[in-house]
């Protein structure tokens, strides 16, 4: 019941926010009020149109696939809750400004009142269809409807009634406060819809990989109780949690607090949270700014899927803007066939002295070429795609990969090509080698040595110092399913950075 | 840029030429049934390349799966895959199938 309240209090309250903010940088318009109401009603109307299409699919996958149908609504409704997380707390800032310019725009005629209503409307519905999913979501997770309706109708009360409070200034209170309350709340109660998500998966016979229930905590608080099952609600408790059930709350703890303490970029002990927040994940090292540091294996494995964290940090004494700067990357891959393999990344920079950005989107393609040991190297192809959402162009990079097993030791070399395209483009063609041997001691300890080298544009190639180059210990393993790969790159040349920490992280499965 | 091109493209035929030349490899064959590899122990040359076909008769898949080896191979039900390995030190290579971990287990002995 609380975490409908909890719900429903805060989609209610940012709908009111919006509306007051709305209604203010509209004061003294003629008509606005029509168009604001004809918005909410829209939107309204909007949310019952979801509420009604959930219902028949819900009627239709009774019995054949009413897991995968409670299974689909939780997922969709942790995301549609998470991005609205995350969105609110971008753009809260920006919402009065933006507002006010918007009603700016309609008082000098530049738009009609039906943008107006348009965007109370998308507002409205975007809170009201979160509301309609996470409430089948919640029943489908066995509340008691009764319960569920109390605690709405509380959160609605409670949400419009501060809500309209505030706008009439009757009160003052920090809407910022609130905000923050109910979003770390929020993430929670996203963590365990996903986790709860998953085991309907399970239930369902389409999961069946980590399903060995890890502990079992019903001595100490019973699902069934009243305090049980809030808790379930609230933050996803589990009496009897199944490991991916726990791998998928944290993960979805994880990238929530990272990307909300990212946005959150104003000072150095917000980066220092999202680091400790981060430790879940993995070992938090700030990167360079340029490409994080992976010699590639040629190889490619049918129906694996491959969760990846590459995270490196540098510093140096000559170049202020490398020095403690980072760079993070999350990507997700799949082994279609026996020889492609696509993954797509997301990645994360900061460099000294400026703030978190999210650089980029990349797609990557790798193909194996050969088969392994079939001829003296072991041959395979990269081709990645790079869509820069910061300053600068886009990039392409090719890679040969190249491997070679020598009795105990395992050798890599990538030969790397690259080059911008589109707007903002520089007209050149840039390369490098990069360079990997191990020694394969055992299956979680193979220690080994990375050679990178950066030649710049190739047609002009410079000295030396003007290139990239750095050299270093690394350490690689896999234990159980995860895989790791972590050293220090020393810079050779004055180019590199003096010293480089990279840490990469994977995590695998089997379909 | 034409005189690096020249160079690279160089490069790539001189590698082209190495890894294109397949050397030819001693076949042998190891059989799956009842998620138990068969022959057990396989004894092959030591220090040439071999050529393994792995033929699956089970109806499920199965991953011939080696760390010593550095090989893994996931085999369909009732069909065959080649798996490359050597050349081989003397010793014993232990492989197991990833899938049916008790009974599926086997060692290359090279000699």
């Amino acid at each position: 019941m609380l975490s409908s309240a909890i719900v429903v209090f805060r989609e209610v309250f940012e709908i009111v926010l919006i509306v007051g903010i709305v209604l203010a940088a509209t004061r003294g318009m003629p008509g606005r009020g029509c168009a604001i109401a004809l918005g909410f009603g829209g939107g309204i109307a909007g949310s019952a149109l979801v509420a009604l299409f959930t219902e028949s699919i819900s009627a239709m996958a009774e019995g054949v696939g009413q897991e995968i149908f409670n299974a689909g609504v939780l997922f969709t409704a942790a995301g549609f809750i998470g991005w609205t997380i995350l969105w609110m707390k971008r753009h809260a800032r920006e919402m009065k400004g933006q507002f006010a310019r918007l009603g700016q725009d309609v008082a000098n005629g530049k738009i009609s009142y039906l943008v107006l209503s348009a965007v109370i409307a998308l507002a409205v519905l975007r809170e009201g269809s979160e509301i309609v999913l996470f409430t089948y979501g919640m029943l489908a997770a066995g509340q008691s409807p009764a319960l569920l309706l109390t605690g709405s109708a509380t959160g609605l009360v409670a949400g419009a009634g501060i809500g309209m409070l505030l706008y009439l200034g009757l009160i003052r209170l920090s809407v910022r406060v609130f905000m923050q309350v109910t979003s770390w709340m929020l993430v929670l109660l996203v963590a365990g819809m996903m986790s709860q998500g998953i085991g309907f998966l399970v239930a369902a016979g389409i999961f069946e990989k980590f399903t060995n229930v890890v502990w079992d905590s019903s001595w100490l608080l019973s699902e069934q109780g009243i305090v049980g099952q809030s808790l379930g609600t609230l933050i996803g408790y589990t009496a009897r949690p199944m490991a991916i059930q726990i791998f998928v709350y944290l993960l979805t703890l994880g990238t929530l607090v990272m990307f909300m303490k990212l946005i959150d970029y104003k000072s150095l002990s917000a980066m220092r949270a999202s680091a400790a927040a981060l430790a879940i994940l993995a070992l938090l090292f700030p990167t360079q700014a340029q490409a994080t540091k992976k010699v590639y294996s040629p190889y490619v494995e049918k129906g694996e899927l491959e969760l990846e964290w590459r995270g490196g940090l540098t510093h140096d004494d000559d170049d202020d803007e490398a020095d403690g700067a980072w760079e993070q990357k999350l990507g997700i891959g799949y082994g279609f066939t026996e020889r492609l393999f696509l993954e797509v990344y997301g990645e994360v920079e900061k460099e000294n002295e400026e703030s978190a950005e999210f650089t980029a989107a990349e797609l990557e393609a790798k193909v194996q070429l050969t088969d392994p040991g079939e001829y003296w190297l072991d041959v395979g192809l990269l081709g990645e795609y790079k869509y820069n959402t910061a300053d600068g162009a886009d990039k392409i990079e090719g890679q040969l990969l190249l491997a070679k097993d020598v009795g105990s030791f395992m050798h890599l070399a990538n030969l790397v090509l690259e080059r911008e395209v589109g707007d903002d483009s520089e007209d050149e063609t840039e390369g490098g080698i990069s360079w990997s041997s191990r020694y394969r001691y055992n299956e979680a300890f193979e220690p080994g040595l990375e050679i990178y080298s950066e030649f710049g544009e190739l047609s002009d190639m410079g000295e030396f110092d003007d290139q990239g180059h750095s050299l270093g210990p690394v350490v690689y393993g896999k234990v159980g399913s995860f895989k790791y790969d972590v050293g220090y790159l020393i810079g050779l040349s004055d180019s590199a950075p003096d010293g480089t920490f990279k840490a990469i992280l994977e995590y695998e499965w089997h379909f | 840029m034409h005189k690096t091109a020249k160079i690279l493209a160089a490069a790539i035929f001189f590698l082209a030429l190495t890894t294109l030349q397949a050397m030819a490899a001693q076949e042998y064959t190891i059989t799956i049934k009842d998620h138990k590899f068969s022959p057990e122990t396989l004894q092959i040359p030591a220090g040439e390349k071999v050529k393994l076909t792995i033929v699956n008769n089970d109806p499920s898949p199965e991953e011939f799966e080696s760390y010593e080896l550095n090989r893994e191979k996931i085999i369909g039900g009732n069909s065959k895959g080649v798996v490359f390995i050597g050349p081989l030190e003397p010793g014993s290579y232990p492989y197991f199938g990833e899938f049916n971990m008790d009974t599926a287990k086997g060692t290359i002995v090279a000699k």
